[in-house]
């Protein structure tokens, strides 16, 4: 037993358990183990992965987080693509891209593409930044483990780069009957989408929720 | 079956873990507990998992079949509407020697729908079957499944921005149609149906002792 393990709300010993850890896919007890630097842990009998240990987690997920927020804004602001037919030239903006189908009725639709192309991938970068910009600077945020759970179950929800890759699909598709330009936001919608990526890559949850202090003993 | 040669669960030793953080926590025997670290329901196993999957995945299959027959869209220029289906929009894309984007949307929309849904099917029947056939590809398959399933939502996305550009440049008039509202239901489906299910369940059916 470890007895320097403690909750960190009440102080009161969590007991042995806090040591292990249990595989989320198999259920197999493992000892928690320190990890080198870089490293990984996997469960030894399901091969799921339990936790790694990137370094300088907190404050690269941040300063990612907060440029993909400042990608994710201009991406907002100017048109997304062009197009550009005889002498004409019209644009179409993200949100009227998303909301097409709003003016035809069919809202389920439209609802669909609103939620999982632009408010899940935002809601899940402003739960990051709420998360990360305290912890970095040492401090708790308030309810920092509903909150996170949250942010973690929009993960799979936020399909921002799915939509992109639809759009070039589309933009081809079009291709002989007009000319599609990339606009401003475009480029800055694959730059956050790059963003994205990288702190799927740099995240380790584990670390996060080790700071998160327990409510209820 | 020797008991000290059964493998150590957090179950086995009374140990409830969290599903969304992690953390470990004692089981009273209280029902509706909640973690006190994030506050998510507890459970030993994810609550009727079996049936709750079931439902879904057969809701799915049930609306798999309007998402294929029904039009998605209807591309209406000088008056003369075009209904598209998804099978439709990925011939199109072959004919006009698109088809690196055709493989790309064939196998987004109509391979992974047909895969996730037969391997959900087999992972279910399995588990209820008490099998205990290489348990760790069944749950490397049910995590391929999961991570695979969202990517289906780009032929909604398709027609969306299509519906835009062409709305846009007065092209002609993009119509949703009910195939479009099935084949988002069938994929919000079955990324519930992969949710619902807990592959600690393929592990207690190879843990339990042979009958
Ligand atoms: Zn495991
Ligand atoms: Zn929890």
């Amino acid at each position: 037993m470890n007895p320097a393990v403690r909750s960190p709300a009440t102080g009161r010993p969590q007991d042995s358990i806090q040591p292990w850890v249990a595989c989320p896919d198999c259920d197999l007890l493992h000892r928690r183990a320190p990890l080198p630097s870089r490293g990984q842990a996997r469960c030894r009998r399901c091969g799921a992965l339990f936790y790694r240990n990137p370094s300088r987690m907190l404050e690269q997920c941040l300063a990612l987080t907060l440029t993909a927020l400042a990608l994710f804004t201009l991406a907002n602001l100017f048109p997304l693509l062009n197009l550009r037919l005889g002498g004409r030239e019209e644009a179409l903006t993200l949100i009227e891209g998303a909301l097409t189908f709003l003016d035809q009725g069919h809202w389920g639709l439209a609802g669909l593409v609103f939620f999982t192309s632009l408010l899940f991938p935002l809601l899940r970068l402003l739960g990051l930044a709420y998360v990360l910009l305290p912890l970095w600077r040492g401090r708790i945020p308030p309810r920092l483990g509903p909150v996170f759970r949250w942010t973690q179950a929009f993960s799979p929800w936020s399909m921002a780069e799915i939509f992109l890759l639809g759009g070039l699909v589309a933009a081809v598709k079009l291709g002989d009957m007009a000319a599609i330009i990339p606009g401003t936001a475009a480029y800055a919608f694959i730059g956050m989408i790059f963003i994205n990526a990288w702190i799927g890559f740099k995240l380790e949850p584990r670390m996060i929720w080790d700071r998160a202090p327990m409510h209820v003993a | 079956m020797n008991r000290s040669s059964a493998p150590l669960t957090a179950a086995g030793a009374g140990l409830l873990l969290c599903q969304d953080c992690g953390l470990l926590s004692r089981r009273s025997g209280v029902k509706g507990l909640h973690c006190p670290r994030c506050g998510a329901a507890l459970h030993l196993r994810k609550p009727n998992a079996l049936g709750r999957t079931w439902a879904l995945v057969i809701a799915a299959i049930i609306l798999y079949i309007p998402a294929n027959v029904l039009p998605v869209m209807t591309v209406i220029s000088l008056g003369r509407g075009e209904p598209d289906t998804i099978l439709s929009g990925v011939i199109q894309l072959l004919a006009s020697g698109l088809w690196p984007l055709a493989a790309l949307v064939f196998v987004a929309s109509i391979l992974v729908p047909v895969l996730k849904l037969g391997v959900m099917i087999f992972l279910l029947i399995s588990v209820q079957r008490g099998c205990r056939w290489r348990p760790r590809d069944r749950t490397r398959l049910f995590r391929i499944t999961e991570l695979a399933g969202r990517w289906s939502m780009i032929d909604i996305f398709v027609i969306t921005i299509l519906a835009g550009l062409v709305q846009l440049g007065e092209l002609a008039h993009i119509e949703a149609n009910a195939g479009a509202t099935a084949f988002g239901a069938v994929v919000v489906l079955t990324m519930l149906a992969a949710q619902a299910f807990d592959p600690r369940l393929i592990w207690d059916a190879a843990d339990a002792a042979p009958k």
